[in-house]
């Protein structure tokens, strides 16, 4: 598997786990690829994030993203599913969405090609 | 009314902040003299870099500040040119190595080991800056490129081929094993390269058993109080304690949201708590270890200043006063246990580098922190024996073994629990 492929599929497991940490109901996750990068989009049924946390993890996820972090650290993540390894999806992505839709929460996170 | 001062500074004007610390010791080694100090400089750079070498005892005072300083000036010159990121881990691995620059680390010994790294960046076709931090925190091991250049042939250029090359190697693959190593310990262990550099170093002394290569060596530890030395260590905390006041906005909130976090990696502060507040957890790290080192009555030199400095990097990369009181407690009780010279450098250092495993205490509270700082100073001792000081960072391998197999036992009792 390349480094690439693995860093999606981590990305998308420690965002899963989290998820579901939060709250243990359907998560819906799809993996866009696209030209200049990729997105992965997760939705979150009857979740019960409240909007406070959903800022929370607004600001944590939309940090600058820093490559001397992601080279290094980049095995850890889907490991520990805490607020340290949001940090660190955080420094490994360009953008990210954190919506409510009803009952459902949708997270978008976007991932630029170097 | 400091708000001036709060705005943000661009990224390589932050560099240039830390150009404070090589000012400072350069300063100090004028204040020796400079042919004094050159004497000790060359002194230190033609000795052998092991664990036990402390440079201060090797080259005096002033060699010991010309070393840390030069080693300085090439490490931010290194990080302004490449632009890298001012953020916890640039601080942790600055000042890790200014640290050991008292202790092993000269300018000639790690700059192959940086070319190790370049070589990789360019044969993987990824910027250096990607992975030039690995590579500056990878000089733990340049014992090994010192012994490449005393160890095995008397003739000079000879020998300075064999330090390039085993540098170069070491450079190369330090950084694909040091991202697969993470996960034995799953970031309970901030001195990752420590515990990557540990097993390497033993896997390079066990070759050189089995060829009958191997080797002995005499000690050399300053065992003297120099006020220079005291004020320096002083004077980079105040320092740091300055930034933060200076630039911090909600000091007092942000060092609770500090104190709040478990350190585990990667736990940066400049990120979480902003740049000013992490300095200031910085400087107070600094006077928090001078205070446990005068508490123990020991020494400042050579290996405990590596411990202030390791910590004080740290600080803003994962440690914090509560995550890392619980470990200093353990190891101190440990070494009454065991019946040791508290005083001694050979405890002082490990209750200072203990640290490494912060996170422990983090997580999973105050007993288990307590619990992994007493099994450190019962295996730190033990395992130096394994690389015989071909790693610089004996504490950060300790580190990396004890998480490894602590956590995973804690982890099966909360289970339990849980179930």
């Amino acid at each position: 598997m390349s480094k690439k492929v693995k860093i999606i599929t981590r990305l998308v497991d420690e965002l899963t786990s989290w998820l579901l940490n939060e709250t243990y109901t359907q998560v819906d996750v799809s993996i866009i690829p696209m030209d200049e990068g990729i997105e992965l989009r997760f939705v979150h049924y009857n979740s019960t994030m409240t909007d406070k946390r959903m800022e929370e993890i607004r600001s944590v996820l939309n940090q600058e993203r820093q490559i001397e972090m992601e080279s290094y650290y980049w095995p850890l993540i889907g490991e520990s599913n805490d607020e340290e390894s949001l940090q660190l999806v955080g420094r490994m992505t360009d953008t990210a969405v954190v919506e409510r839709f009803d009952k459902d929460v949708t997270l978008m996170i976007y991932r630029k090609k170097l | 009314m400091f708000d001036r001062f709060r705005k943000p500074l661009p990224n390589r004007l932050r560099i240039l902040l830390l150009l404070f610390f090589p000012i400072m010791t350069l300063m100090g080694a004028i204040s020796f003299g400079m042919s004094e100090s050159v004497e000790g400089l060359i002194k230190i750079l033609f000795s052998v870099a092991l664990l036990t070498q402390d440079y201060i005892e090797v080259g005096g005072v002033g060699g010991a500040l010309l070393n840390a300083g030069i080693i300085a000036l090439i490490n931010i010159g290194i990080m302004f040119v490449l632009n890298i990121s001012f953020n916890g881990l640039l601080m942790a691995a600055f000042f890790t190595v200014f640290g050991f620059s008292f202790m092993g680390m000269n300018a000639l010994n790690i700059l192959p080991i940086y070319l190790g790294g370049f070589i990789y960046s360019r044969a993987r076709h990824i910027p250096f800056r990607q992975v030039v931090l690995i590579s500056i925190f990878a000089s733990g091991l340049a014992p090994i490129v010192s012994h490449g250049y005393f160890g095995f042939v008397e003739n000079h250029i000879l020998g300075l081929l064999i330090a390039t090359f085993s540098g170069i190697i070491i450079g190369y693959f330090i950084i694909p094993l040091s991202q697969h190593m993470l996960r034995f310990h799953d970031g309970f262990n901030l001195y990752n390269i420590g515990f990557t550099s540990g097993l390497v170093a033993i896997v390079y002394t066990s070759f050189l058993r089995a060829t009958k290569l191997d080797f002995t060596f005499d000690s050399y530890i300053y065992k003297e109080h120099s006020s220079i030395i005291i004020a320096m260590v002083l004077v980079s905390s105040f320092y740091m304690l300055v930034i933060g006041i200076f630039s911090a906005h909600d000091l007092k909130g942000r060092m609770k949201e500090i104190m709040g976090r478990s350190g585990r990696l990667v736990s940066d502060f400049t990120n979480a708590a902003g740049l000013g507040t992490a300095c200031f957890n910085m400087g107070l790290l600094g006077l928090y270890s001078m205070l446990i080192v005068i508490l123990m009555g020991g020494y400042f030199n050579g290996p405990v200043l590596a411990g202030i400095y390791s910590i004080i990097g740290f600080g803003a990369f994962g440690k914090h006063v509560k995550n890392m009181t619980p470990l200093m407690i353990g190891a101190v009780l440990a070494a009454y246990v065991l019946q040791l010279d508290i005083s001694s450098t050979s405890v002082v250092v490990p209750v200072l580098f203990v640290t490494t495993i912060a996170p422990i205490a983090g997580v999973y509270g105050w007993f288990w922190g307590i619990v992994a700082g007493f099994a450190h100073i019962f295996l730190v001792s033990q395992f130096v024996g394994f690389h015989q000081g071909m790693s610089l960072y004996n504490n950060g391998f300790t580190g990396g073994m004890i998480a490894g197999m602590l956590v995973p036992m804690i982890e099966s009792v909360r289970r339990k629990k849980d179930e």
